[in-house]
């Protein structure tokens, strides 16, 4: 066998994968990269003049004044193969919207309801549906990322999320807060516990979650 | 459909199967795949006036998807896996490793992907898009001697190993 056959005989065995998107689709997707651009580069010039004028009053009103800022609490992405990535902060800036994370949900095709807790009668079993894994932080403000697999959802079940509300940590760490220089207080240490599960339209609900 | 649309859809209709198959055999997962080629293939038209002007159009669009995947499998590395399912994904998520696709022969499949990853990419370039030594090695930043090196080791891989396929299927 030459190494044109040898290469040939590889050659056909892909014959069979095509991208079936439509050039329409790539053009969207195109313009809406443009637009991205286009608002990131203006928020850019506007933040920049915006920042310059907040950073000469400050200057002049207070040299201890802190700024801080605050990540989006959670994040949706649809991924490859109908797979949608629904990312949660746990931080204290900012809390989860659940109506608004539900709409969000929708809007890429997974059904979802934002629940205080998972039913009670709910099993915990490894799911081909829905993953969770943990990103951990040094700063401590941790994220959990939920993955759930829309093509493996079966019709009429919905995704049920729950622990978006925060709770003390379990070992009920105080620390100091500083809010001014003359101002001193102690708060608990709250975190987010975001829990997860797959339920069926007869009721029947699997998590993957701890 | 303007001008620069109309040659843009031609140049998809063109490569957009080449591309998928280039990127897919180099990363070895198919959603994975179509999803970096098709944002590739987005951003080729963002910037089709400089991407129109590229010796190889269609090594430009490998080149991003690859880049791509790679954004892609560093923003999941990270990731723990908080059930025991999730963590058997992770061993074969991203760029873990390739993963077996059952539309393919398996023997073809298993010696591709056993390939190092550098060697696949530069097949892939070869067998896909058909593109000469200088070309490859453009599109994947490397010496062009390096691509002969790694195109010869891959080559002799792929041989030995279905030639020993193929011996061991034959009946005695």
């Amino acid at each position: 066998m030459s190494d044109d056959d040898l290469l040939q005989t590889v050659r056909e065995e892909f014959a069979q994968v095509r991208l079936t998107a439509p050039v329409d689709q790539i053009l969207a997707r195109g313009q809406a990269l443009r637009r991205r651009h286009r608002l990131v580069s203006s928020l850019g010039a506007a933040a920049g003049t915006a920042g310059l004028a907040a950073a000469l009053t400050v200057g002049l009103v207070s040299s201890s004044a802190i700024t801080a800022s605050a990540e989006a609490a959670w994040s949706v992405k649809s991924g490859p193969g109908h797979t949608v990535s629904l990312t949660i902060r746990d931080q204290p800036q900012s809390r989860p919207d659940g109506l608004r994370l539900v709409k969000a949900l929708r809007a890429v095709g997974v059904s979802a309801v934002v629940r205080a807790t998972l039913p009670g009668r709910c099993r915990q079993a490894p799911s081909s549906a829905i993953k969770i894994y943990a990103i951990p932080s040094k700063a401590g403000h941790h994220r959990t990322v939920i993955r759930i697999y829309a093509r493996k959802i079966p019709a009429g079940s919905h995704v049920a999320i729950a622990g978006l509300r925060p709770v003390p940590a379990p070992n009920r760490v105080k620390i100091k807060v500083v809010r001014h220089a003359h101002d001193h207080g102690l708060i608990s240490v709250r975190s987010l516990r975001p829990r997860v599960a797959m339920v069926t339209r007869t009721g029947l609900c699997v998590s993957p979650s701890r | 459909m303007n001008a620069q649309e109309a040659s843009f859809a031609d140049f998809y209709e063109r490569s957009r199967d080449n591309c998928l198959r280039a990127v897919f055999a180099s990363i070895g997962d198919r959603p994975a795949a179509e999803d970096c080629v098709a944002e590739a293939f987005a951003r080729a038209w963002v910037s089709w006036r400089k991407v129109s002007a590229h010796p190889v159009p269609q090594a430009w669009v490998i080149r991003t998807a690859l880049n791509l995947s790679v954004s892609s499998w560093r923003r999941r590395r990270r990731e723990v896996p908080l059930d025991d399912a999730g963590s058997q994904l992770s061993s074969t998520d991203g760029h873990g490793g390739p993963q077996v696709d059952d539309g393919l022969d398996s023997a073809i499949w298993t010696v591709l992907t056993g390939l190092p990853l550098r060697q696949r990419q530069v097949i892939a370039l070869r067998l896909f898009l058909d593109l000469d030594t200088a070309s490859t090695a453009a599109a994947l930043d490397i010496a062009p001697g390096t691509v002969t090196a790694h195109l010869a080791r891959a080559t002799a891989a792929l041989r030995e190993q279905l030639t020993h396929s193929n011996l061991r299927e034959e009946p005695l």
